[in-house]
């Protein structure tokens, strides 16, 4: 009976032709596409649960400034690292994480190797001991650094560096400092969903000893005031986080009052599981996306699922008739069902393997657009778990309603005809309208998503980014502008301290007359050259630049913001407090932009202290980049005869604070392609098959005179109702989901009537092709050939 | 045997109500062959679904074969027509989908006849209808009259007790009808009760006895002598 029901619905696919192609290839691209999707949903809701006590490990972030001012930052002091571990009862572990900017250039058996700063970290010795579900390939998870000059390795760099993983007691030479380090550990290449992506692991032992070595006036484990630590702390089962935030707040409070300052507002502990979606002050961009992904991947499968049934009803108008003869000659309604079920089970079956194939197609793609280094595979169970599972829904939503539809049809009825499918059309009505407002809301995101993304790219930055390259040159950079100068494919050569989108220090140490005594008032700082301002393209709204002489080093130029924020008035020629030392506003400059649309233009001070550029920024005439650079080139070899010459363009450099932003809205635009070209091929199908149904009518009328046009109105005025319907509907919700998404920017569009009533007639635009197509074959078909199919 | 008193059908539309059947009381014997006839919307093929265990009436008894089923649901009169009627139509009413072979079959597979008697019987009904030649064949592949010897088959194939044949030769030139009849005919005198309605008095001269009907009720009835 199974072999035999396989064989029939086999049979009847074949029998549906291109409306069974139609069926399996939208549900296989469904398929692929939201299984794609929900696989990236799935990865990003795993990162950093595979810390086996994940639910335990906290990171410790800070709260800095009140109102207008409160700033939440993921790290902490390192001092409260080891108060924690000492004085509060309630925790099991704490370990620290430091940004590693001392060196990155590696000497191994005479070979350099230059590493990006990013790859690189300190770590407290017991981190893979507290934060766990490392794997640790060679060496000790216990005691990855048995000395002060270990490192610990990734494997990829145990290969790189030394041509085999196994490199423990092998030996590095940081070539900065002539020190020689030796591997205690290697580690497995850390996973896509660990938020901890080192990949050369120095002990924070070897900072505390460079911090003292530089002949700072403090311990490391005595600057309260260094909030550069990400720091983790493992509870004991049971314990309040939120106890602990109070009682750190509290020590640091006591350690900082012997201190001076106090511009910490407390400790926050953030569940290590959530770091990844959401931000230390409780924002969640990450998580949005993973909803905006999530609900894709719903509105692809709603819509394939309508698709199918939509097809498959309409379709049994023609089965009415099978289905009335077999119950005739015997078949109870539960057979029925199970051969229905059998051919949606055989449809859905095809799809997958279909979709596998797809899915295989658009890895490389996938991984692409994703930046995952581990696309899905197929010998992944959990693959196959999502596969089947999306599957069994699938079968639940399209399979069983139509089956029980089908089987419940009145013999009598249905071999009479069409009396039994009354109830379908209505429903088929309904399906549509929804899968037309899911679409019509697809097309006013995508709008909306790629405006703002295009306002973003074409945002007013302040500043010029073109043709700018930027090198870090330490103490150099006098020599490098003096000898480029006459370099004629450089127009410009300015320094700063560091590259704009790199971060710039920030600090709190500011005072001017009528401060609200106790604020803390927080302000990014940067040092750059007195030419910096008008070669980069900066705009002074008020006051003068930089005079390039000694006077400069008590000279401030404030940006809007912060002269906004600050609440200053008439800010030229008044003091302001920076550092302990009296300066005076010389100018104001127009805000310019280095974060994200995100984040707001944080309040600036410019200075001018020439001891501190460490970084060239040269601007290019735009012709003769590789010239410029080249000439470059020539200069560093001279002074740094040892290290590879690094540069990174502006442009570039800018485009990455977007890229995230870019990556997920590309993703969803494709997506939402997707689904809407899925919508169409499921209304193609219908359109055709009501034309079909309806070519007797049609026969008939063209007989009594009717004209072409008056045919295609007729066919396609109840679909273009049903879509108007769906626009009607999906406009308000769309336009509310799209105002919440863009409150997450700072810097953003509004929505524009424009976009809705282009999605709009968009959606009736496609709707009408494809149902117009139909309809102009249908109405110019031979009248006597549409008289005779019946 | 089977026996109607009183049987009353109503079509209820939005607009109009029919009066399909009025008061038939009609009774067929075991191993009868009646013709019903009548001039067209005079209720015929209402009665005959309603005898066939299709359709329920609105009003009346029906005795099927010692069960009284006016009242029964669809589920309990698809239990009881299973393997016990057969039916023919004016249309044939195969399924384009499956072959010749596969149509027969089909009362068998519902009944879960055994793989083996299946084959053994599906066999013997084709046989007999002499359509074996044409076993593979799809249904749009066959003459109207092969058609029908399929159809005939697939009624038969169960061995019904009761077969029913609504206009079993309307679609069909005079030789064929005539071959349609014949087979009835040798099925009638092997035991099976057959109700065939019709519009043709020399199909009608093939049963044993005619009702007819007008406007829903049993006017007359001949005897065949
Ligand atoms: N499903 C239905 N709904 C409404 N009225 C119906 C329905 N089926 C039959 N009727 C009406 O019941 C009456 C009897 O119909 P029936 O089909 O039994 O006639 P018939 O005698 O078989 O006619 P013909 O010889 O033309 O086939 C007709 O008036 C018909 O219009
Ligand atoms: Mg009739």
């Amino acid at each position: 009976m199974l072999s035999n029901s396989l064989k029939l619905a086999w049979r009847n696919l074949k029998a549906g032709g291109w409306y069974s192609v139609l069926n399996v290839g939208g549900l296989a691209v469904v398929l692929a596409v939201s299984v794609l999707l929900l696989w990236w949903v799935n990865d990003e809701l795993r990162y950093d649960k595979f810390h086996p006590e994940a639910d335990r490990i906290y990171r410790v972030n800070s709260r800095h400034g009140t109102g207008a001012d409160e700033q939440f930052w993921r790290s902490a002091p390192a001092p409260i690292a080891v108060a924690a571990s000492k004085n509060v009862p309630g925790i099991e572990g704490v370990t620290r994480v430091a940004g590693l900017y001392d060196f990155k250039t590696f000497l191994i058996d005479g070979k350099t190797f230059s590493e990006k700063s990013e790859d690189l970290v300190y770590a407290d010795e017991n981190f893979l001991d507290v934060l766990g579900g490392f794997q640790v390939r060679y060496g000790q998870a216990k005691q990855p650094f048995p000395t002060t000059n270990s490192v610990v390795l990734t494997e990829e760099i145990a290969e790189k560096f030394f041509g085999t993983p196994n490199a423990v007691g092998k030996t590095i030479t940081v070539l900065d400092s002539n020190r020689v380090f030796t591997v205690g550990a290697v580690l497995a290449n850390l996973p896509d969903y660990s938020t901890f992506q080192k990949k050369i692991i120095f002990p924070m032992s070897l900072r505390k000893r460079l911090f003292g070595g530089n002949g700072q006036w403090k311990r490391m484990d005595d600057d309260w005031g260094n909030f550069s630590f990400s720091t983790y702390v493992k509870l004991a089962p049971g314990v309040d986080p939120a106890t602990i935030g109070k009682t750190l707040t509290t020590i640091q409070a006591a350690a900082r009052r012997s201190d001076g300052d106090g511009s910490l507002s407390d400790y926050r502990l953030q569940p290590i599981a959530t770091i990844h979606l959401y931000e230390p002050d409780g924002t969640n961009p990450g998580m949005q996306q993973v909803r905006m992904m999530s609900l894709i991947a719903l509105f692809l499968l709603s819509i394939g699922c309508i698709n199918y049934v939509n097809l498959t009803t309409a379709r049994a108008t023609r089965r009415a008739r099978e289905v009335g003869v077999r119950k005739v000659v015997g078949a109870e309604t539960g057979q029925l069902i199970s051969q229905l079920l059998m051919e949606s089970l055989l449809t859905l079956g095809l799809a997958l393997v279909l979709a596998i194939g797809l899915i295989q197609l658009l890895t490389p793609f996938y991984r692409n657009m994703t930046n995952k280094t581990s696309g899905l595979s197929l010998l992944d169970p959990q693959v196959w778990m999502l596969l089947l599972g999306t599957l069994l829904v699938t079968l639940l939503l399209a399979g069983v309603y139509p089956a029980l539809v089908i089987a419940r049809f009145d013999p009598l009825k249905s071999l009479r005809g069409r009396g039994a499918m009354g109830g379908q059309a209505r429903l088929r009505q309904v399906l549509v309208v929804t899968q037309f407002a899911l679409a019509t809301g697809l097309i006013i995101s995508t709008l909306v998503i790629g405006n703002q993304l295009r306002y973003m790219r074409e945002r007013d930055l302040g500043f010029n980014k073109d043709h700018t390259f930027t090198f870090y040159a330490d103490s150099k950079t006098e020599q490098f502008k003096r000898e480029l100068a006459g370099e004629s494919s450089i127009q410009h050569i300015a320094t700063a301290t560091v590259e704009l989108t790199n971060g710039m220090g920030s600090t709190s140490d500011t005072e001017w007359d009528g401060k609200t005594p106790g604020r803390t008032f927080m302000v990014n700082q940067l040092s750059v050259s007195a030419n910096f301002i008008p070669d980069m393209g900066m705009k002074l709204v008020d006051g003068q630049n930089f005079t390039g002489t000694p006077a400069d080093s008590t000279n401030l130029i404030l940006n809007e913001t912060a002269i906004r924020e600050s609440g200053i008035t008439n800010p030229i020629g008044k003091r302001f407090n920076f550092h302990g030392t009296d300066c005076r506003i010389i100018g104001v400059v127009k805000d310019f932009v280095f974060e994200s649309a995100r984040n707001k233009v944080a309040p600036t001070v410019l200075m001018s202290h020439p001891n501190w550029n460490g970084t060239v920024y040269v601007r290019t005439s735009g012709q003769n980049t590789s010239q410029a650079i080249a000439a470059v080139e020539r200069l560093w070899k001279k002074y740094n005869p040892q290290y590879p010459f690094e540069y990174s363009f502006l442009d570039e450099n800018y485009d990455r604070l977007y890229r995230d932003e870019q990556r997920t809205g590309t993703l969803f635009i494709f997506f939402a392609g997707v689904a809407i070209v899925i919508c169409c091929l499921g209304l193609f199908g219908l359109a055709a098959y009501t034309a079909e149904q309806r070519t007797k009518e049609i026969g008939v009328r063209k007989v009594l005179g009717a004209s072409v046009p008056s045919l295609v109105g007729l066919l396609s005025k109840d679909f273009l109702t049903l879509v108007a319907l769906g626009i009607l509907v999906a406009a308000p919700i769309a336009w509310w989901a799209m105002s919440s998404w863009l409150q997450g920017f700072i810097y953003r569009i509004d929505i524009q009537w424009w976009m809705i009533a282009l999605a709009g007639a968009l959606a009736v635009g496609i709707a009408l092709l494809t149902v117009s197509f139909q309809s102009i074959k249908a109405a110019l078909m031979n009248p006597v050939e549409s008289l005779r199919s019946e | 045997m089977i026996q109607t008193i009183n049987l009353q059908k109503l079509f209820a539309t939005e607009e109009v109500e029919t009066t399909a059947l009025n008061g038939i009381n009609m009774e067929v014997k075991d191993g009868e062959f009646v013709a019903i006839m009548g001039p067209s919307g005079c209720g015929k093929s209402t009665l005959l679904n309603i005898l066939g265990l299709l359709d329920n009436p609105s009003d009346g008894e029906y005795n099927f074969y010692g069960t009284e089923v006016a009242k029964m649901t669809e589920r309990q009169r698809a239990q009881l027509r299973k393997g016990s009627i057969g039916f023919v139509f004016q249309s044939f009413n195969l399924i384009d989908e499956l072959t010749v072979y596969e149509n027969v079959e089909l009362p068998l597979l519902y009944l879960k006849t055994p793989p083996d008697e299946r084959k053994v019987r599906v066999e013997e009904a084709l046989n007999r209808m002499n359509i074996m030649h044409r076993r593979n064949h799809f249904p749009q592949q066959l003459s109207g009259g092969q058609q029908q010897r399929t159809a005939i088959a697939r009624a038969v194939v169960a061995k019904p007790k009761l077969i029913l044949a609504d206009e079993p030769t309307g679609n069909l030139d005079s030789k064929n009808g005539e071959e349609v009849m014949k087979l009835l005919g040798e099925l009638n005198d092997e035991g099976t009760t057959i109700i065939m309605v019709t519009h043709s008095p020399y199909d009608a001269g093939f049963a044993h006895r005619t009702v007819n009907l007008f406007d829903g009720k049993v006017v007359t009835e001949n005897i065949r002598v």
